[in-house]
């Protein structure tokens, strides 16, 4: 069960700062740019919301497979196997939680006062010095959401890594899957646990969540 | 706030430490079995005696036969696969993921009527008595999905006419649930999952229920796999198997 734990905190960890690494740029682009192209990328960063996770898990299973054209790359690239591997968990997460950091960032970037970093450009600051102090200061709540969002979602997948995961202890069982396990083998006392250590766990996630966003007002 | 980011980072060094000897540990023989969710129970019990005894670690990934035979057609690296029928691990040797001279029976399943605690008094008149008594609900698995559901429906199938409404369920695991919940009055269900309130079912009333086992061609272990396969038509093992709930094949 503590491996269990072990593997979602690592899983949700990783793909939260993948999310914030990857995330961040678009969010700022589909903020930022007039090209009809966004409508369409919008959608599709939005897809997860609507879909079933098995629509996702069923492509990912076949994307992954070794005898994919994405399997082989992944092989002749890293020496190891794709399918059914933690990294494939991570890949999965990362497009299934993807809205949940994107959007957030996409409001408070189209948020942001233009006037503000044309005057610190007029000023001389760069992009980088732009981004480290007037965006990041204004945006750190909608960071902060973003990163809690990203994280507690991933902790909450079933759907998809039931499907790519494979169920194996310590490299790709997770706590829902866990969870699933134990009821299915008729083991309530564990799945009762289970069950009440994830739903704590979301709740003070939440909860931190939202006493932050009172407490983290915009200072200027 | 601040500390939640820490503890984020925490997580991440961690992880970037942990993955270090991980890697390296992993080629060290552990074995991976596939097995189908109603003998995993018993699966964990023989792994631990077998562990015990020759120091091999094994690691149990259980889901339904039909979903993990899709696993390893994608990929999963499993070393065996304890199917819970004969179909699934003839099919992937057919397919060559499999080894054709590895296959064996491990075990035969045996079905049993449970019925809720409330009909104890109709139950002490019988099977037959149960399987009759109208306006009951019965659970029974999947048919197109579990083995334990072909084996069902041939019992169901004796008692044409009887006014039972009946619960499809994807697997035995949740056809029980649907009795534990109170859903279902009766369910029937494998031995294995030995349920509290149960009467056996003559095996002549359905086809056995072969549960095959099967080395992968994938198998990153499978000198070792061979080993767990001798060793589990040993003498110790068969006892064990027996004594979860079910019957055994006939010394080859």
């Amino acid at each position: 069960m503590l491996e269990a734990l072990w593997i979602t905190v690592k899983l949700a960890a990783v793909t939260t700062l993948w999310l914030l690494v990857l995330g961040t740029p678009l969010a700022w682009w589909l903020s930022r740019t007039r090209s009809n192209l966004s409508h369409a990328i919008e959608a599709v960063v939005a897809l997860p919301l609507v879909l079933p996770p098995t629509v996702l898990g069923f492509y990912l299973l076949i994307a992954f497979a070794p005898q994919s054209t994405l399997g082989q790359a992944w092989q002749a690239l890293t020496g190891e196997r794709l399918a059914f591997s933690f990294s494939a968990l991570v890949i999965g997460s990362i497009l299934y939680s993807l809205p949940f950091v994107v959007q957030p960032l996409q409001a408070a970037f189209r948020q942001l006062p233009e006037g503000l970093l044309q005057a610190a450009a007029s000023l001389g600051a760069s992009p980088l010095d732009r981004a480290a102090s007037v965006v990041w200061p204004l945006c750190r709540p909608s960071f902060i959401a973003a990163a809690s969002l990203g994280f507690a979602h991933t902790v909450g997948e079933f759907g998809v890594v039931l499907m790519i995961g494979g169920n194996i202890p310590g490299e790709t069982q997770v706590l829902s899957i866990a969870l699933f396990d134990r009821v299915e083998s008729l083991d309530f006392d564990a799945a009762h646990s289970l069950a009440l250590g994830l739903m704590l766990f979301s709740l003070v996630t939440l909860f931190l969540l939202y006493r932050s966003s009172g407490r983290w007002s915009v200072r200027l | 706030m601040r500390w939640v980011l820490w503890l984020f980072w925490v997580v991440l060094a961690a992880t970037h430490v942990s993955a270090q000897p991980a890697d390296n540990a992993q080629p060290t023989a552990l074995l991976r079995i596939a097995v189908a969710s109603n003998f995993a129970p018993t699966l964990k019990a023989l792994t631990k005696t077998y562990t015990r005894e020759t120091g091999v670690p094994v690691s149990i990934s259980s889901a339904s036969t039909g979903m993990l035979y899709n696993q390893i057609r994608y990929g999963a690296p499993f070393d065996l696969l304890l199917a819970a029928d004969a179909v699934r691990p003839a099919r992937l040797v057919e397919e060559q993921l499999a080894e054709p001279d590895s296959r064996l029976t491990y075990a035969l399943g045996r079905l049993v009527l449970a019925y809720s605690p409330a009909l104890q008094s109709q139950a002490a008149q019988g099977l037959e008595h149960l399987l009759t008594t109208p306006e009951l609900t019965l659970a029974v698995a999947n048919p197109e999905l579990a083995p334990y559901g072909v084996a069902g429906v041939e019992v169901l199938k004796r008692f044409q006419g009887v006014k039972q409404r009946r619960l499809l369920a994807v697997n035995v695991a949740q056809a029980m649930q649907m009795l534990v919940a109170g859903g279902a009055d009766l369910a029937l269900v494998a031995k294995a999952q030995q349920p509290d309130h149960a009467l056996d079912i003559p095996p002549d009333w359905y086809s056995p229920i072969v549960q095959q086992a099967v080395l992968l061609r994938a198998a990153s272990q499978p000198a070792l796999a061979r080993d767990f396969l001798h060793w589990l038509t040993g003498d110790k093992a068969r006892a064990t198997i027996e004594q979860y709930g079910y019957r055994l094949p006939d010394r080859a």
